[in-house]
């Protein structure tokens, strides 16, 4: 029996990024610019948005989707700053998008102008899997080591922005900031780069300003004023 | 990545393609795993062989990993990028665009006429 071959070149994964496009399209009609926050475990993801949070706190709204494995910790940490809901994933070492959007109802679709969602701290799987953000920033605490650009390449390559945190150790870890940037650049030569401390609260305006700026630039309508927001309720 | 899950989505793709085939038998599919797909092959194949071990008739897959390609949006040279470094290989301008290796895709299917 001969067989007759046919072309096909499918993207086996062509629904689920129409679907991330999808959400990205929706939320930045809305005005709300989506950053999905990544790093390797313990690198200072809710530390910096109880930061980000209290730094906005009376200007712009935002909202959290914070991801973990197991318990709630973390939402329970950003309660007192910020709207968070909690998403376990019960195994699972990424988020994907129908528990984001999940989460996203649970929190009563909030109309904000930042959504953060932190993602499980992984710098392998969630590289491969877009959450309908407009941003993704990834964190590398000083105590991570500056090797890990180059280690974990695709988690860098896919980054919109470097956040080096825990900065405030640099006197007692032999990181080495320029070799990081350097090897994360060549990898991804767009990125931006930021150097912060939740601890000691330095680079934490810089970098929200870039949120400012990327949320003006990429969702394109100006920062709502409080009063407009409940007005349009 | 998520080598199970993706060949599920895989092998409902090619259950799509049998009903656009009707009378015929698909014997053969062809993948591409780009090399920055974040895609393990060999434990893509496994996960095709386990998810099909009922069938009588399984698949055969075929895989071809390819490299991460670009084009230099300055000199207009195509190549390919090594070692995740992202700046063209000819004038070094970082104006690159990436054309290839970063998804996984059906290439291409068998189809034998069923016996009557
Ligand atoms: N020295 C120092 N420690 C920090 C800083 N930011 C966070 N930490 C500490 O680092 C540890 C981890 O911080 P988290 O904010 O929980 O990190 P995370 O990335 O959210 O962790 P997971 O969600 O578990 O991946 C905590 O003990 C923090 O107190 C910082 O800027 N400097
Ligand atoms: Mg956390
Ligand atoms: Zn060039």
């Amino acid at each position: 029996m001969v067989g007759r071959t046919i072309v096909v070149r499918r993207d086996v994964q062509a629904e689920q990024k129409r679907e991330a496009d999808a959400e990205r399209e929706l939320l930045g009609s809305r005005g709300t610019l989506v950053v999905n926050m990544v790093s390797s475990p313990g690198a200072g993801k809710t530390s910096l948005l109880a930061e980000i949070a209290q730094h906005w706190q009376g200007r712009h709204s935002m909202a959290v989707l914070v991801g973990d494995i197991e318990t709630d910790r973390d939402a329970q940490r950003l309660a007192p700053f910020v709207p968070v809901t909690q998403l376990t994933t019960g195994g699972a070492c990424h988020l994907e998008l129908p528990l984001v959007y999940r989460g996203r109802m649970a929190l009563g679709d909030p109309q904000v102008d930042f959504l953060f969602i932190e993602n499980i701290g992984n710098l392998v799987c969630p590289a491969s899997h877009d959450l309908g953000e407009h941003l993704r920033v990834v964190l590398l605490s000083v105590t991570d080591g500056d090797d890990k650009p180059a280690k974990y390449p695709k988690m860098f390559r896919t980054s919109h922005a470097l956040i080096i945190s825990k900065c405030d150790l640099l006197n007692y870890v032999p990181f080495r900031t320029e070799e990081a940037i350097r090897d994360a650049k060549s990898i991804q030569p767009k990125l931006s780069c930021f150097e912060i401390s939740s601890l000691r609260r330095f680079g934490i305006s810089e970098l929200c300003r870039y949120f400012e700026n990327e949320r003006l630039r990429r969702v394109g309508s100006p920062i709502r004023e409080k009063s407009n927001e409940s007005a349009a309720l | 990545m998520h080598e199970l899950s993706l060949a599920r989505r895989i092998l409902r793709q090619v259950e799509e393609l049998r009903n656009e085939y009707v009378d015929q038998h698909i014997s053969a599919v062809e993948l591409e795993v780009g090399l920055m797909s974040g895609v393990d092959p060999d434990i893509l194949a496994v996960s095709l062989q386990d998810e099909q071990v009922d069938r009588d008739k399984p698949v055969e897959f075929v895989i071809n990993v390819v490299p991460v390609l670009a084009h230099c949006s300055k000199c207009q040279k195509d190549f390919q990028v090594e070692h995740y470094a992202f700046s063209c290989v000819l004038c070094g301008s970082t104006e690159i665009e990436v054309t290839g290796g970063d998804c996984v895709r059906i290439m291409s299917i068998t189809v034998e006429d069923l016996e009557v």
